[in-house]
């Protein structure tokens, strides 16, 4: 079969002219694109509107210093009024659809384009809250914003597969609460019958779809189980669905349901296309098979790598008490169980050596080597599967520094240049270290330790990683407490007790900071606005910090 | 023995004569194509609803405005829809809200049609307020029971920012007295159900009932190749 690979396509459908469909928005959000540097090309498609409102429309673009462009290049296509039956072509060939509306009762346009597999970036109004599953479905952003818009759809052009990701989602929850039959039968019913609807509606929608992907996978967990599941509590953490399952006789398992989903970095960083990681959730799968062995996780009970079940024995948290002891033990055995596997021997060595040329060097040529050899050390444990990851603090800021001086992000320019001068001064702290990279478990906190058979072990292993410096330290400082509740001054305070060393400081800070400001990105390209702007004034007051903590030597 | 459907056929027929629903919709005709001009999402929701109440046995007669010149004021479309076109107005398009003014004119036009007679009716829905407040006053005391569908509410706009002449004191009263006297009211979102029970608090909650709007799943929906597949992305066949 002949493939070729279309450029990604940005739909706005809907009457061009009808202010309250926040066009100007989205012109403006395209602007922003235009001045961004490695951008993949893209295409605009125009739905709505006659003949006289596509002229209009051309008008505006013509003389439009970023957007002529787009026209001269025939990146611009205004379809005018359509038919409906071709709509569904059009939000299939769609990346994604835009609707940046002021004012929106429903928002009929977001229905259709996710029912046919098109995840929708829409203005966080009206209906359009309860429609869209923010990070399942599509994004929402502040209405009349048109940089944070322009960030989510950076997102969406930097990794393509976002689409793939969230196509299969946003198809499936369109089916379930919006499928005309249904709603038009409730109507019916109301009508004809007085009777109260039988849709229980979306009140929450990420409560909704967790409900909605538990309960249509709840059949394969019995069945990987051989046992009747008699009931079940959502226990979902940020990231993925998960569920504590009561067997009908009376035991209990914690079941995961991993779905794969675009890693913060694929979105935020110009990635070669083969780090940007798979659109199935197999390799997620593979990695909690990984530890099976280790004695370092609950016991696994089942899993399928095509549905993402993960099925382990239910365990109670670690005693409050033990937590600190716990904590090393599992740093040390998670090292250990890094270091025994055979094949990865080898690879922490290439990688090691791939990090000394990067120091020596610190060009973009010896940036790429690094990534590709940290790429190949965490396959195994992903089944094979080849995906970005990032495993040495300082690498980080260096490779944010000169994207920054790239423009490739849509930052204003006073942010981006405090940025640039805390990164700066960061890199100055100290040389590039150069360490093996260790195996970690990579977001471990309290909550991730449980006890069995009177030894710790950890769940939720999605993160680990192969890492220099002491990432988990970081986040056993950080606890439960979410990324928008860094406090830069405190959190370095406590790190500078924890740390026994001046390079563990060094290394424990920078992963502190590539914390913060990934988190800064991630919130810019999801449209978490509030989040943003909390990091960034947190960001914009860390000179101080890093003068208390001495973190410029005096040479 | 009976299938679950057959029931309920039985249930809406009401003995040998279809349930006969009223439709007013008089600021968006469903049979205009989106996209241009007024014409948005609510004129879909309102050909997908009807066609849904027909497919499930029941009459509906549409009421809208006469929006444009060689429109037919009544047409039959198949055996049981039919649409009714009431002259009110310029027979051009004029924004929703400016309609309101209308209101006297398009009441005396229904008054002319037999279909409208209150023996004819079953089930009145309305869909915003213009077609609340004739209702209103068509069949005050009629018994027929009435479903008011929301589709702008005039305090949220306020609210909203949007200004006194859009909103105008003649939409507010006459919202209020739809939203205290229909018997059912519809929201299409929670959000919505919000806001009437915030910004309406004369309103019984009893009656407030929130059901999404829906797609027709059979048209909308993932096609069988990918676009990127050379079938799809040789031919110029939509649909």
């Amino acid at each position: 079969m002949a493939y070729a690979r279309s450029p990604p396509i940005i739909t706005f459908v809907g009457r061009p002219l009808a202010s309250r469909k926040g066009l100007a928005t989205f012109i403006d959000a395209l602007a922003v694109l235009e001045t961004l540097d490695l951008l993949p090309s893209y295409q605009v498609w125009l739905v709505g509107g006659d003949d006289k409102e596509r002229a209009f429309l051309q008008t505006i673009l013509i003389g439009h210093t970023m957007l002529e462009k787009l026209l001269n290049q025939g990146r611009w296509l205004a379809w005018g009024a359509v038919e409906n039956a071709a709509l569904p072509e059009i939000y299939s060939r769609s990346t994604v659809v835009v609707m940046p509306s002021t004012f929106e009762q429903f928002g009929m346009v977001a229905i259709e384009a996710m029912a046919c597999g098109c995840p929708v970036v829409a203005s966080n109004i009206g209906g359009m809250k309860e429609t869209i599953v923010p990070g399942v479905t599509g994004e929402l952003f502040p209405a009349d914003d048109s940089e944070t818009l322009a960030n989510i759809l950076v997102g969406f052009l930097r990794n393509p597969r976002r689409r793939e990701y969230q196509s299969a989602n946003a198809h499936a929850w369109a089916r379930r609460w919006f499928c005309a039959d249904k709603v038009y039968q409730a109507y019916y019913q109301l009508i004809c019958d007085d009777s109260r609807s039988p849709l229980d509606g979306a009140v929450s929608p990420t409560n909704a779809w967790r409900r909605q992907v538990i309960e249509s996978l709840l059949p394969e967990c019995a069945r990987l189980l051989q046992q009747t599941i008699s009931e079940w509590k959502d226990c979902s953490g940020n990231s993925q669905v998960s569920a504590r399952l009561m067997t009908a006789n009376g035991e209990q398992y914690h079941a995961k349901f991993l779905r794969a989903r675009p890693t913060t970095h694929s979105l935020i960083l110009p990635l070669p296309h083969e780090q940007l990681g798979p659109a199935t959730p197999a390799h997620l799968v593979a990695k909690v098979e990984y530890f099976r062995e280790s004695g370092l996780t609950p016991t696994l009970k089942a899993s399928c790598r095509t549905s993402g079940i993960v099925l382990t024995e239910w365990l109670p948290s670690e005693n409050e008490t033990e937590l600190n002891a716990a904590y090393r033990d599992l740093v040390c055995r998670f090292a250990q169980w890094g270091r025994r596997n055979s094949n990865s021997s080898e690879l922490i060595v290439e990688c090691t050596n791939a990090l000394r040329e990067f120091a020596a060097s610190q060009n973009e040529q010896t940036l790429g080597a690094l990534d590709q050899a940290a790429v190949r050390l965490h396959a195994p444990m992903l089944g094979g599967t080849l995906q970005f990851h990032r495993i040495h603090p300082q690498v980080e800021l260096f490779r944010i520094l000169t994207l920054l001086r790239r423009s490739v992000w849509s930052i204003s320019t006073s942010v981006r240049s405090r940025l640039e001068s805390i990164l700066t001064l960061l890199l100055r702290a100290e040389e590039i270290i150069v360490r093996t990279p260790i195996l970690m478990h990579g977001s471990l906190k309290a909550t991730h330790v449980l006890t069995k058979d009177g030894q710790s072990v950890a769940c939720d292993l999605d993160n680990a990683i192969y890492a220099v410096g002491p990432l988990d330290l970081v986040h056993w400082n950080l606890g439960d407490r979410g990324i928008q509740e860094i406090d830069l001054r405190e959190d370095l305070t406590s790190l500078r007790q924890l740390t026994s060393s001046r390079t563990d400081f060094v290394l424990a800070t920078s992963w502190l900071f590539v914390y913060a400001i990934y988190g800064l990105l991630d919130a810019m390209i999801g449209g978490k606005k509030n989040v943003y702007d909390v990091l960034l004034s947190s960001l914009m007051c860390a000179y101080e910090t890093i003068f208390k903590h001495d973190l410029i030597p005096s040479k | 023995m009976r299938g679950q459907g057959h029931q309920e056929t039985l249930l809406i027929t009401r003995g040998y004569r279809p349930v006969r629903i009223v439709i007013f919709t008089l600021t968006d005709d469903p049979f205009e194509a989106p996209g241009i001009g007024g014409h948005g999402g609510s004129h879909v929701v309102m050909f997908d609803m009807g066609r849904h109440f027909v497919r499930a046995g029941a009459h509906v007669v549409f009421v809208t405005r006469r929006d444009r010149y060689g429109l037919n004021e009544h047409e039959n479309i198949g055996v049981n829809c039919e649409i009714i076109r009431l002259k009110g107005g310029p027979a051009s398009e004029v924004p929703y809200y400016d309609c309101g003014a209308y209101i006297d004119e398009l009441i005396e036009s229904a008054k002319t049609f037999p279909e409208l007679g209150v023996e004819k009716i079953d089930r009145l829905v309305s869909y915003n307020w213009i077609s609340g407040e004739c209702v209103r006053r068509l069949y005050m005391n009629s018994g027929i029971p009435h479903i008011h569908c929301v589709l702008a509410l005039g305090r949220v706009r306020l609210a909203n920012g949007e200004s006194q002449k859009k909103v105008s004191s003649f939409w507010q009263e006459c919202e209020l007295k739809v939203l205290t006297s229909a018997d059912q009211i519809v929201t299409c979102s929670q959000n919505e159900l919000a806001e009437l029970t915030n910004l309406y608090p004369e309103i019984d909650p009893n009656r407030l009932r929130c059901i999404p709007l829906g797609v027709n799943t059979d048209v909308f929906g993932i096609r069988p190749l990918s676009s990127d597949h050379y079938l799809r992305r040789t031919t110029a066949r939509f649909a």
